[in-house]
């Protein structure tokens, strides 16, 4: 037990490492990717030789030293733990995502997660729902911001409703793998087809709720700016605001790498069966950074809905179309039993 | 081998709690400190202060309401997902009523005018 939490504690400290130069590398990415789209050049000055690579560093040091500034009228202790909260539970989250296929050392298993809990998908639902309180307390302890306090509770609204229909269309995957345990999941699909030729309306349903859980463009209506000034985090500055992106962030790979193990395969493959090892890893970070990119291509690409638009989609259509979608699941499965 | 997991998740919350902390304390350490009046003010100026408690829209509320009752009831079929070959046809039946009774919450939600916005 206790050489098992040694070896855990180790991991998170890896992990805790590559998730903020993935943030770091994002930050980079983001804006690289937003000027190719835009025909613009991105950031280039900072190591010419590099593309800019080294930029995010420089924003960062820089960020360390900006004057903080806490508003007299905000509620002090929470206006200091909301960013705390906001980028915690992400990262939380992100300690039960796989990271590569498991690797087989003597007769057992090595997993490249922090902790592999056998109920993997619920607990990664949940972290990622404790989010939502580091926005809503961004958010009510801003001290009256008329802004922030609209963009807080728009964001609340819109990550719960899209929750709902989430843990409804990840339901389908599940239902027919019988476990919440995202190696098993991956698992089922190495023997049979991926899930996304079997549940195409779930995959949809689970692309839309990807986008508006993490508010990113065609839903990205608490930072709309030409209505809420810079959104809930409107009173933040220095690092306490730098903490709302790194935390989103990692929600978006967390959302990606959920994303592709229950819809295409995880680290399978069409040309991998189980060996060796380090073509299910590529494949698997391929797929997990396709959907990265797919974010970011949506922020360049698409207007924003409407509040209302946004609410209708969520509770008017994608939430009977994935109930009903589980009950042919179900009836489909029953049938066809000796299948799975 | 599941309880040495979930101390390693409360240790990890934990860890990450205080590193966020510590970086934004040091952040808050390094910076300068020329602070004044006006400074200190809310950056978004010339509009009218509300009141937290009571600028929060019912319709919120309702979504919130909503929510913990749908989530439940997706909640609730989870197990029914994992245990689907033990239950087999009956419980795909038992599943199915249950639905029926989501939608006539559903509706009932939508009729009363909880999912409308203007």
């Amino acid at each position: 037990m206790l050489i098992y939490v040694l070896t855990g504690a180790i991991k998170l400290l890896v992990v805790f490492v590559l998730l903020l130069l993935y943030a770091l590398f994002m930050l980079w990415f983001e804006r690289k990717a937003l000027g190719f789209i835009q025909i613009r050049i991105g950031p280039k000055l900072v190591s010419s030789g590099l593309e800019g690579l080294l930029q995010p560093i420089a924003d960062m040091l820089k960020t360390l030293w900006k004057e903080d500034i806490v508003p007299h009228r905000a509620d002090k202790l929470v206006f200091w733990l909301a960013p705390v909260i906001g980028a915690m539970f992400p990262f939380a989250a992100a300690m039960a995502m796989p990271f590569g296929p498991p690797l087989k050392i003597g007769g057992s298993y090595f997993y490249l997660s922090v902790v592999h809990v056998n109920v993997g998908i619920l607990y990664i639902l949940a972290a990622l729902g404790l989010t939502s309180y580091g926005v809503l307390s961004a958010g009510i302890a801003s001290g009256g911001n008329k802004y922030s306090l609209i963009s807080a509770q728009r964001e609340v609204a819109q990550m719960v409703s899209y929750e709902v229909v989430m843990a409804l269309a990840l339901l389908n995957p599940i239902l027919m793998a019988q476990s919440l345990d995202l190696y098993d999941i991956v698992a089922m699909q190495a023997h049979h087809l991926w899930f996304v030729f079997y549940q195409p309306v779930a995959f949809v349903v689970f692309l839309i709720c990807m986008f508006a859980t993490a508010a990113i463009v065609p839903f990205d209506l608490p930072e709309a700016e030409q209505e809420l000034v810079a959104g809930f985090n409107t009173e933040y500055s220095a690092m306490k605001m730098g903490m709302f992106p790194f935390g989103q962030f990692v929600t978006i790979l967390v959302m990606s790498s959920l994303m592709v193990i229950f819809f295409l395969g995880g680290w399978t493959g069409p040309i991998w069966n189980g060996h060796p090892w380090i073509l299910g890893f590529i494949w698997y970070w391929i797929k997990v950074f396709f959907f990265v990119f797919l974010f970011i291509w949506s922020w360049g690409t698409f207007p924003r809905y409407r509040y209302d638009q946004l609410m209708n989609i969520c509770w008017k259509i994608l939430l009977p179309i994935s109930v009903l979608n589980i009950l042919w699941t179900g009836f489909a499965l029953i049938i066809h039993i000796p299948m799975i | 081998m599941q309880n040495a997991e979930w101390l390693l998740l409360g240790i990890g919350w934990l860890f990450f709690l205080v590193v966020f902390f510590i970086l934004i304390a040091l952040a808050y350490y390094l910076a300068p400190k020329e602070y004044s009046k006006e400074k200190l003010d809310l950056y978004e100026c010339g509009v009218p202060f509300v009141d937290e408690a009571k600028e929060l829209n019912i319709k919120f509320f309702i979504i919130a309401v909503l929510f913990t009752l749908f989530d439940v009831e997706a909640i609730f079929m989870y197990p029914w997902a994992v245990n689907f070959k033990e239950l087999g046809v009956l419980g795909v039946i038992e599943l199915s009523i249950f639905i029926v009774f989501v939608f006539i919450g559903w509706i009932y939600a939508w009729a009363k005018g909880a999912l409308e916005w203007e």
